[in-house]
C-alpha cells in the first residue's frame, strides 16, 4: 500500500462508503459533543472503544489501523506523560519522585520533579477525548469521498465556499501525505553526505516551504476547475437527493441522545452553583457516576 | 462561420504590479476552428486563458480592460459558472483538477452542480467515458489511474457539459510519444464528430504543428503571430521571443540557410538536393572512456507485487557519456532511477561506482527528479547554491550563476521565478556540488524553446568536462541531439543498449518501445543518404560540397 492509497477513502467497508454524508457527519458532531461533555474516563474510554469498533466493522485496512494506533500512542502517551510531570492543580499524589527537592543544583532549580496521580488520571482523560476525536475522524475521511460531504455541508445551506473548503481538506489529505513523503524524498537528494542522502529526520525543517508552494498551486487549479464546472452556480434544486429514512432515525436518535446527555450534565452543573431541585436526583446521581 | 470567441483590446494588469500582462490582445476564433496558442513561459497564456473563461476576477482583482465575447455574447456579463458551461478547460496537471473519488462522480461533477437528475448524470457520465475511451471505469479510484488516463478524464469532466470551446493548457507535455498521438487524434475527432472548438497552449509545437492549421504566437503579453501555421515557420524562424520549438526539419531548413520553411519532408528534400550536393559515407566516432557506473545483474521487485519491476539488468555509464534511458510508462525507468540515486536499496544485483559500492560514493550523485520545485527549499538562488555545500567557494558560484544565466536572478526568490529558471536553480545546486553522474529525469517537460536550449547547452557543458549524465526521456530529438548513448527499457528488461545513431536508426525498436522516429532519420532515408539522427549529422553529410552557395 502506498502512502498515498493509506490516506485515500476507497478501501472501507461498502455500507460505510455510501452511508449518507449527513450521517456521517452528525455521527462525527455527536462525537465531538459528547468528547467535550463527559469527563468519566471510563465512559471517555467506552467511547473510545466504540469509536475503534467503528473501524473494525467499517473494514478500515490493517495498514490504516497501524497508523491509528501509532497516532493514538503516541497522542495519549504525551498527554499522560506531560500531565503527569507537570499537573499543577490540588490536590495532587506523587505516585514516584524524579528529581529530589534535596538533589543540589536540579533539585533546588526545579524544586523536584514527581509524576502525579491526579496528573495522570488529567492527562488520560484529556488524551481520550483527542484519540477519541482523531478515530473518529478518520474513520469519517478514510471512508467518505469529499463529494459526499460537500452534498451534506451545502444541503444544510452552508455556504458554498466555505463548504468547499472544509472538504477540500479531505480531498488533499492523501495528496498532501503523498507529497510530503516526495518533498522528503527530494530534500535527501539535495544533500551531499552519504548520512544526509539516507535522512529523514535532518529534512524535517525544510520540509513546510516546498509543500505549501506546492499546496497552494495545486488548491489555485482545483478551485479554477470547480469554478468553471459549475459548483458555486446558484441552483436551489442542486444536490437535491433523498436521505435514507433508516439512517435519518439513527441520526436524530443520536442527536438526541447528545442532547439528552448535554441536558443532564447541564443540571449537574447548576447543582453545583445552587440550583438543586430534589426530584433529579436520580439525574444528578447517574450524571456523578457515568458522566 | 460563426464567431465563437471574439476579443477585443484586451488588456490585464495584476494588482501591486506596474507592468501590463495581456497587452491590447485582439483575437477571432471561429467556430469549429482548432487552434495553437504558443509562447514563452510568463509571456501571459494563462492569463488570457484565464480571462476567456472568466476566472480573473475569482483570481484578485487586477485591472481588466477591453472586450471578451463568446458566441458574440460578451463575457464580462456572465459569472464564471455560466462561462463555464460554454467554456470547458483541462489545465496542465490533470491530478490537481480532480475533485471526487471514484472516475464516474468526477465526470458526473458538474451536471451534479446542474442539479441534474442521477438517471440522467449516469447515462451522460457512460456516454462521455466512452468517448474519451475510458468506458467501464466509473468505479474505478482517480489515484489508481495512469497519467495519460488522468488527462482523459480531466477531459471526460469537462466535456459532459457539452462545451463549445474547448481550452486545453498543456496538455500532453507529461506524456509519451505514443500518448501524445493518441490524445490529439481523441481531440481531433471531438472538433471533426461534435464541433467543439478548440483552443491548445502548448510548447512542443513539432509534435502538434499537423493537427492545428492556426498557431497563435505570444510574447510579453502581446499577440505577435496569428496566422496558419504553415507559413509561421518562414515568419517566426529564428526568432527566440515566443520560445516555439518547431520541427526538426524546419530548424534543418533554417540552419542550411534553404529557399523553403516547411516541416513538409518531400519540399525540403527537393531543396536540399536543389542546393547541396550530398555525402554518401557517415563517418562514426569511437571514443575510448573508462567505465564510471557499472550495473551488475540488477532485479528488483516491489513488496506488493508479483512480478519483476526490473529483470537482470546489465550496463555501463563511461566518464564523460551521456546516456538516455528510453521507454513506455512504466518500463521500470524510475524504479532504475530511484536505485542509482541511492533511494531504494539494491535487493538483487550489484552498483559499482569509480570501482566501488555505489552506496559508499552515493553523494556523488545527483539526481534532478520530474518535479524541481520539491527541491527549492531557500529563499535566493544564491542560497539554493550553497545550501548544506561549504567546500564551494563563491567565485565558482558566481561562475555557476552566469553559465546557468542566473546571476541577475540571484537574490531571487526561487519560487517565484519562471518554470525554466527554477530548473535551472535546481541543476545548478546539483552542479555546485561537483557529482561525477548526473542522473535527470524528464529534464526538459513542459520547457520553451530557449529554455531547452539553456538546459542542452548546460547538460552538454558538464559532460564535456568530464561528468556523466544518466537521464530519461520521451524525448526522441532531445537524445537523439545529446545522447551518445540510448537504452531501452521494456517490462523491466533492456531490450536495447548501443549508441544513439545505431538505435535511432531502428524503426522497428523504436515503435516497439512506443518512441517516434526521429524526423531527421526518415528524411536522411528520402536523401538517400546514410541515416542521420540529428541536424548536426544531416548537415555534416550535406554540407560537405555546396552547389553554388559559398
Amino acid at each position: 500500500m502506498s502512502v498515498r492509497q493509506l490516506w485515500e477513502g476507497s478501501d472501507s467497508a461498502k455500507w460505510l462508503k455510501e452511508l449518507d454524508g449527513k450521517t456521517k457527519l452528525i455521527v462525527l458532531f455527536s462525537f465531538a459533543i459528547l468528547t467535550i461533555v463527559i469527563d468519566n474516563p471510563r465512559t471517555l474510554f467506552i467511547l473510545f472503544t466504540a469509536s475503534i469498533g467503528l473501524h473494525l466493522v467499517g473494514k478500515t485496512s490493517l495498514q490504516k489501523l497501524q497508523v491509528l494506533a501509532l497516532l493514538l500512542l503516541l497522542g495519549l502517551w504525551g498527554s499522560m506523560f506531560s500531565q503527569a510531570l507537570f499537573f499543577s492543580q490540588t490536590p495532587r499524589t506523587p505516585l514516584f519522585t524524579i528529581i529530589s527537592p534535596g538533589l543540589p543544583i536540579l533539585g533546588t532549580i526545579t524544586e523536584g520533579l514527581f509524576v502525579y496521580k491526579e496528573g495522570l488520571i488529567y492527562g488520560a482523560v484529556q488524551g481520550l477525548r483527542s484519540a477519541t476525536m482523531l478515530s473518529i475522524g478518520l474513520l469519517v475521511c478514510w471512508s467518505s469521498d469529499p463529494r459526499q460531504l460537500l452534498k451534506a455541508l451545502v444541503s444544510w445551506k452552508m455556504i458554498p465556499q466555505v463548504a468547499f473548503m472544509l472538504v477540500t481538506a479531505i480531498r488533499f489529505l492523501p495528496v498532501l501525505v503523498a507529497e510530503a513523503s516526495e518533498v522528503l524524498v527530494a530534500l535527501r537528494l539535495r544533500s551531499n553526505t552519504k548520512i544526509g542522502r539516507n535522512s529523514i529526520i535532518r529534512h524535517l525543517p525544510y520540509i513546510a516551504k516546498p509543500l505549501l508552494a506546492r499546496c497552494l498551486r495545486r488548491a489555485q487549479t482545483l478551485a479554477l476547475s470547480v469554478v468553471s464546472r459549475g459548483f458555486f452556480l446558484d441552483n436551489s434544486s442542486k444536490y437535491g437527493y433523498k436521505w435514507s429514512n433508516t439512517e435519518k432515525i439513527f441520526s436524530w436518535t443520536l442527536i438526541l441522545l447528545v442532547v439528552l446527555i448535554s441536558s443532564f450534565k447541564l443540571v449537574y452543573i447548576a447543582s453545583e452553583y445552587g440550583f438543586y431541585y430534589g426530584d433529579l436526583r436520580i439525574i444528578y446521581d447517574w450524571t456523578k457516576i457515568y458522566l | 462561420m460563426n464567431k465563437m470567441l471574439k476579443i477585443e483590446n484586451l488588456s490585464y494588469r495584476y494588482r501591486g504590479r506596474d507592468e501590463w500582462t495581456l497587452k491590447n490582445i485582439n483575437l477571432n476564433i471561429e467556430t469549429g476552428e482548432m487552434v495553437l496558442l504558443a509562447g514563452r513561459s510568463g509571456c501571459g497564456k494563462s492569463t488570457l486563458l484565464k480571462a476567456i473563461s472568466g476566472l480573473l476576477g475569482t483570481t484578485g482583482s487586477g485591472t481588466l480592460e477591453g472586450e471578451i465575447f463568446l458566441q458574440s455574447e460578451a463575457a464580462t456579463s456572465k459569472s464564471p459558472e455560466e462561462i463555464g458551461l460554454l467554456v470547458g478547460t483541462v489545465y496542465q496537471t490533470p491530478e490537481d483538477q480532480l475533485f471526487a473519488m471514484t472516475v464516474g462522480d468526477e465526470v458526473g461533477f458538474a451536471l451534479e452542480n446542474q442539479g441534474l437528475p442521477m438517471e440522467i448524470i449516469k447515462k451522460e457520465v457512460t456516454e462521455v467515458l466512452f468517448k474519451v475511451g475510458l468506458e467501464g471505469l466509473e468505479e474505478r479510484s482517480i489515484h489508481a489511474l495512469s497519467g495519460g488516463q488522468r488527462q482523459r478524464l480531466a477531459l471526460a469532466s469537462v466535456l459532459i457539459t457539452k462545451p463549445k470551446l474547448l481550452i486545453l493548457d498543456e496538455p500532453v507535455s507529461q506524456m509519451n510519444p505514443t500518448g501524445v498521438k493518441d490524445f490529439l487524434n481523441l481531440l481531433k475527432e471531438l472538433n471533426e464528430n461534435d464541433g467543439i472548438t478548440i483552443l491548445v497552449v502548448e510548447h512542443r509545437v513539432n509534435e502538434l504543428a499537423s493537427y492545428f492549421p492556426r498557431l497563435v504566437g505570444m510574447s510579453k503579453g502581446e499577440i505577435v503571430y496569428d496566422d496558419a501555421i504553415s507559413k509561421a515557420w518562414e515568419t517566426l524562424s529564428g526568432t527566440r521571443d515566443i520560445g516555439l520549438r518547431e520541427p526538426q526539419v524546419v530548424t534543418l531548413c533554417r540552419e542550411l540557410d534553404l529557399p523553403v520553411y516547411s516541416p513538409d519532408m518531400d519540399l525540403v528534400t527537393t531543396a536540399i538536393k536543389t542546393n547541396y550536393t550530398c555525402d554518401a559515407t557517415n563517418s562514426q566516432q569511437n571514443i575510448e572512456r573508462e567505465v564510471l557506473l557499472k550495473c551488475e545483474k540488477i532485479s528488483y521487485k516491489y513488496d506488493s507485487s508479483k512480478t519483476y519491476a526490473l529483470d537482470n539488468i546489465d550496463f555501463n555509464v563511461k566518464k564523460g557519456e551521456i546516456v538516455a534511458l528510453m521507454g513506455y510508462n512504466g518500463a521500470g525507468k524510475s524504479t532504475l532511477m530511484n536505485l542509482l540515486a541511492g533511494l531504494t536499496e539494491t535487493k538483487e544485483g550489484t552498483l559499482f561506482l569509480n570501482n566501488e559500492a555505489l552506496t559508499r560514493n552515493i553523494h556523488k550523485v545527483g539526481y534532478l527528479r520530474q518535479e524541481p520545485d520539491l527541491m527549492l527549499l531557500a529563499d535566493t538562488v544564491n542560497e539554493e547554491l550553497t545550501w548544506n555545500n561549504d567546500a564551494v567557494s563563491d567565485d565558482f558560484i558566481d561562475d555557476l550563476l552566469k553559465r546557468l544565466k542566473l546571476y541577475d536572478e540571484r537574490t531571487d526568490f526561487p519560487l517565484a521565478l519562471s518554470k525554466g529558471q527554477r530548473l535551472r536553480t535546481v541543476l545548478g545546486a546539483m552542479l555546485a556540488r561537483k557529482p561525477e553522474l548526473l542522473l535527470l529525469d524528464e529534464p526538459t517537460t513542459g520547457q520553451d524553446r530557449n529554455s531547452l536550449e539553456e538546459i542542452i547547452g548546460l547538460i552538454l557543458g558538464y559532460a564535456a568536462s568530464g561528468g556523466s549524465v544518466f537521464f530519461c526521456t520521451h524525448d526522441v530529438e532531445l537524445a537523439g541531439n545529446i545522447a551518445d548513448r540510448v537504452i531501452i527499457l521494456k517490462d523491466g528488461k533492456i531490450i536495447a543498449d548501443d549508441a544513439a545513431n545505431t538505435i535511432f536508426k531502428n524503426k522497428e525498436l523504436l515503435i516497439d518501445s512506443g518512441l517516434t522516429i526521429p524526423p531527421m532519420v526518415l528524411l536522411t532515408e528520402k536523401l538517400g543518404i546514410p541515416s542521420c539522427i540529428n541536424i548536426k549529422e544531416v548537415k555534416a553529410s550535406v554540407g560537405t560540397s555546396i552547389v553554388g552557395r559559398q
